[in-house]
């Protein structure tokens, strides 16, 4: 009797519930996202490059853009954790030489601006599209160093007059130092060993190393160092803040290794993913590199002021790293 | 659980009552706190609306007047002149012209004059005619390929110190579509205050979205709640845009043409605590109306019970025998009148048994009377008289005895009288031991013990005799020698007359049968039967006769009576 009541009961109550249930839902269907129109980026870069970026892409195009931000190295571990499930579309950021240690991961593309794009450092095989240029400078504290007496090449750095007077990260940590070494015993190969180079610069380090290249433009502003080795883009940063520092171009000729983009395996939008690295390597996208976010363009013809480059080996700087880093660490111990 | 109600009327009761008291009780009250919930979400939801529209119009007639100003810039020859104008005077010029047109503006936005490579030209704002914008990219160039209309994009730059939230922008364009140069106006967070102040409830946080659902200008209140930042990851991620677990509602409306969207985020109406103290108050008031079943059940199954409890009772005496009972209701229902109808069925029986008892008497006496006319009374009592003077004569001193307790008996019995003194009947019982002890040649003795003042009381004839003749044949059946007692007292303005005997005492049996005033088995014992029904047909129920076992041995028996007098 009892059970056939409480059914009865529930009967009845059951559509009051209903009725103070619904309401929530009717805003869900109107702004329901199709697949289509998304796309997720994972990206190293700071918010001042990819926010600009990926909101015009946005505008552009109408599809919605998720960004995953984190250090590179983070990022790319993340990407061979996933290994192709529910992974992001695109890697947006990090040295052309990181992505290609990653190659397994991502799937080829060849842009179909190559063509206009400066192939000094193209993938062969489409792993990555390249981004942004990045020459690796020689700045100096202008109140500190008169620019007659400023270090003119690579070859000075090895200069006993700089011991312990120049700032540089830790190759182990910072990518950018790393490819500063790798392209100063490039350079200076003509004459000493690798072991000189290395041998030399350290001892004129004087056991001073920083552990991020972030500090190098801190300890030159500050006066600490008169000198140090780092990025074109963080310094021309700084310079619009700070009228201290000025930099050089090394006479022998720089490396400028490009960071770039790659499409992530087994990417959900993929199709997104491929109008998103067109348009990183759009004219427009480039054009604003140079005009604002301090970096130069990898499309030919850019309007950037030339500089001596010289081609640094992506292979050799890949294949021995793991031995040249060991060197460093028993040299600077 | 069924079997269990199924026993007691109270628990049906109060099964009964649960569901009548409780189920309406709990249908209304869910009804009316979800109808109520509803009224007040609708009208909730309503106010709100009327603020969204009202925020609505006030950004769109914002709009309205900026595209206005800008046109009114965009023709005014002076100022667009100005835009390439190095001459200090010219350029003076054209800012005077560009002052007066956003006059009325000022607190809406700034303005800027930019020229076609995206270099600020002219400008309204306190940080003066300062920084870029890149001609092939976002504001720009939109406005350049949509030259007709007033574009809105959520500003990308950080150029000035105080950053725009929102800016608009028009091409300047010549006759030949040739692009001279853009109108700009930056909307801040100090412009967008203004502009929405009293069209919205302070309490509810109002966030300004593109239409990629980024922040374009968020109060305090939506920013602490990162309003828009939950919404856009909601919507990539295809989530419910509204989430129970949200401690706000959120109210969407797309700003039409400008791809805005307004949010709205308010506080519930119905928060938790408010539905946890509705759901509270019915659960108390559902506690009261159960404790109030019970007690209900309790009082109305006494209330319908006791009657029927009281009438069994009865119908069991009136089975064994009390016909005085009477349940007397004082009830006016339907138990009542069941009490009534009971009650007169009982004096019914009553009056049949005592017209039975009556027509018994009326035939007994018309055998006696048939008698009296066969024999002659008196021609007995005189040939008894006779015996016992020739007794005398010849000194037979026993036989005289027995003749004159014989004529004594004799005369008692068959006399009309009903009812004789005390003193009669216990003259009449030593009479009858007299002659039972010259029977039994002597071998027993007794005692009467009377109070002088009892000796008028009233009480039906014959009363004493059976008893004491029941001592002798069975008491004392056997015995050398034994004592009959025979006492006779008041107590509690009772009569009591206790007979002794120190015999063999009586059966068990016997005495239970007594007790339960078995006729049909009291066989030779028919006596003590009749004396009961008698005196309580006389006297009623509450006197009649007891009998027991002495524990020193022998037997007792009691006849209780009411003390009348003549």
């Amino acid at each position: 009797m009892k059970k056939r009541m409480l059914q009865a009961a529930a009967s009845l109550l059951a559509p009051l519930f209903i009725l103070c249930g619904c309401g929530a839902g009717q805003a869900q269907e109107e702004y329901r996202l199709e697949e289509s129109n998304k796309l997720v980026v994972y990206t190293s870069h700071k918010e001042e490059i990819y926010g600009p970026i990926v909101r015009e892409f946005e505008e552009r195009t109408g599809i919605w853009v998720e960004v995953v931000t984190g250090g590179t190295n983070d990022l790319l571990d993340r990407i061979e954790e996933e290994n192709g499930k529910d992974s992001g579309d695109v890697m947006f950021g990090g040295g052309v030489d990181s992505l290609n240690a990653y190659r397994d991961y991502f799937e080829s593309y060849v842009s179909s601006q190559s063509a206009q794009l400066d192939d000094t450092y193209a993938s062969p095989d489409g792993v990555y599209t390249v981004f942004s240029r990045l020459p690796i400078v020689i700045v100096y504290n202008k109140k500190l160093v008169i620019s007659a007496g400023t270090p003119r090449s690579w070859r000075d750095l090895t200069n006993n007059h700089w011991k312990g007077s120049i700032a540089f990260a830790d190759p182990d940590r910072s990518g950018s130092s790393y490819t500063a070494l790798l392209a100063m015993i490039q350079i200076l190969s003509d004459d000493m060993t690798e072991e000189e180079v290395m041998e030399t610069f350290v001892s004129n380090l004087d056991g001073d190393i920083l552990s991020g290249s972030g500090e190098v433009l801190g300890e030159v502003t500050a006066g600490k160092k008169l000198i140090g080795i780092t990025l074109e883009e963080t310094v021309l940063k700084e310079m619009d803040q700070n009228a201290d520092i000025a930099m050089i171009y090394p006479r022998e000729g720089t490396a400028a290794v490009p960071d770039g983009s790659a499409l992530i395996k087994n990417a959900p939008h993929r199709e997104n993913a491929e109008l998103f690295i067109e348009f990183t390597v759009s004219e427009d996208v480039q054009r604003l590199l140079e005009d604002r976010l301090y970096r130069r363009s990898v499309r030919k013809g850019a309007e950037g002021e030339e500089i001596r480059e010289v081609r640094y080996d992506l292979n050799y700087s890949e294949e021995h790293r793991e031995e040249i880093l060991a060197k460093w660490k028993e040299l600077t111990r | 659980m069924k079997t269990v109600i199924r026993k007691s009327f109270k628990r049906e009761l109060f099964l009964c009552f649960i569901v009548v008291a409780l189920v309406p009780m709990v249908i209304t009250g869910c009804f009316l706190v979800s109808v109520l919930k509803a009224r007040l979400s609708r009208d909730y939801e309503e106010k709100t609306q009327e603020q969204l529209i009202s925020v609505e119009n006030r950004l769109a007639g914002v709009f309205d007047e900026m595209e206005q100003a800008a046109q009114e810039i965009m023709s005014d020859g002076v100022i667009v002149d100005g835009i390439t104008q190095t001459d200090s005077w010219l350029k003076n010029k054209a800012y005077k012209r560009l002052y007066e047109k956003t006059q009325d503006l000022r607190e809406i936005a700034w303005f800027h004059i930019y020229d076609a490579q995206g270099r600020c030209s002219l400008s309204t704002s306190p940080q003066g005619a300062e920084g870029e914008l890149p001609p092939y990219w976002g504001l720009l160039k939109v406005a350049r390929t949509h030259s007709h209309e007033m574009i809105l994009r959520r500003a990308s730059w950080e150029q000035d110190k105080e950053k725009p939230c929102l800016q608009g922008a028009c091409a300047i364009l010549d006759e030949d579509e040739e692009c001279l140069g853009f109108v700009v106006m930056d909307i801040t967070e100090s412009h967008f205050e203004t502009i929405l102040s009293g069209t919205y409830n302070e309490e509810n946080g109002i966030a300004v979205l593109n239409s990629y659902w980024e922040d374009v200008y968020s109060t305090k209140a939506a920013k602490e709640a990162s309003l828009a930042q939950t919404l856009r990851t909601r919507r990539m991620a295809g989530e419910d845009l509204r989430q129970t677990t949200d401690g706000i509602t959120f109210y969407i409306a797309p700003l039409e043409q400008t791809g805005l969207y307004i949010i709205l985020g308010k506080e519930p109406v119905f928060t938790r605590d408010v539905t946890n103290m509705t759901v509270g108050v019915m659960m108390i008031m559902a506690v009261c109306s159960l404790l109030l079943c019970i007690a209900a059940a309790g009082v109305m199954s006494n209330y319908l019970t006791a009657p029927v409890k009281r009438l069994s009772q009865a119908m069991a005496r009136v089975e064994g025998g009390d016909l005085d009972m009477q349940v007397g209701s004082g009830r006016k229902d339907e138990f009542g009148q069941l009490s009534a109808s009971f009650d007169g069925m009982t004096r019914q029986i009553k009056e049949n048994l005592a017209l039975q008892v009556k027509q018994q008497k009326e035939l007994n006496d018309s055998n006696i009377a048939m008698m009296q006319a066969q024999l002659n009374p008196h021609f007995l009592y005189n040939t008894l008289d006779t015996i016992k003077w020739v007794a005398k004569a010849h000194h037979v001193s026993e036989l005289a005895t027995m003749a004159s307790g014989l004529a004594k008996i004799l005369r008692t019995s068959i006399s009309e009288a009903q009812f004789i003194s005390l003193s009669e009947e216990v003259s009449l019982v030593c009479a009858y031991m007299d002659i039972q002890k010259i029977r039994f040649d002597g071998n027993f003795t007794y005692d009467v013990e009377l109070p002088l003042e009892l000796e008028d009381c009233m009480v039906p004839k014959m009363i004493i005799q059976p008893i004491v003749e029941n001592a002798i044949i069975h008491g004392l059946k056997e015995r050398e020698h034994g004592h009959i007692f025979l006492n006779i007292y008041e107590e509690e303005e009772t009569l009591c007359i206790e007979v002794y005997d120190d015999g063999c005492g009586m059966d068990e049996t016997i005495l239970g049968l007594l007790k339960e005033r078995n006729r049909e088995e009291l066989k030779g014992h028919i006596g003590f039967y009749n004396v009961d029904t008698i005196i309580r047909l006389h006297y009623g129920t509450q006197y009649g006769l007891y009998a027991e076992n002495q524990p020193e041995g022998g037997a007792r028996v009691r006849i209780t009576l009411p003390i009348v007098r003549e």
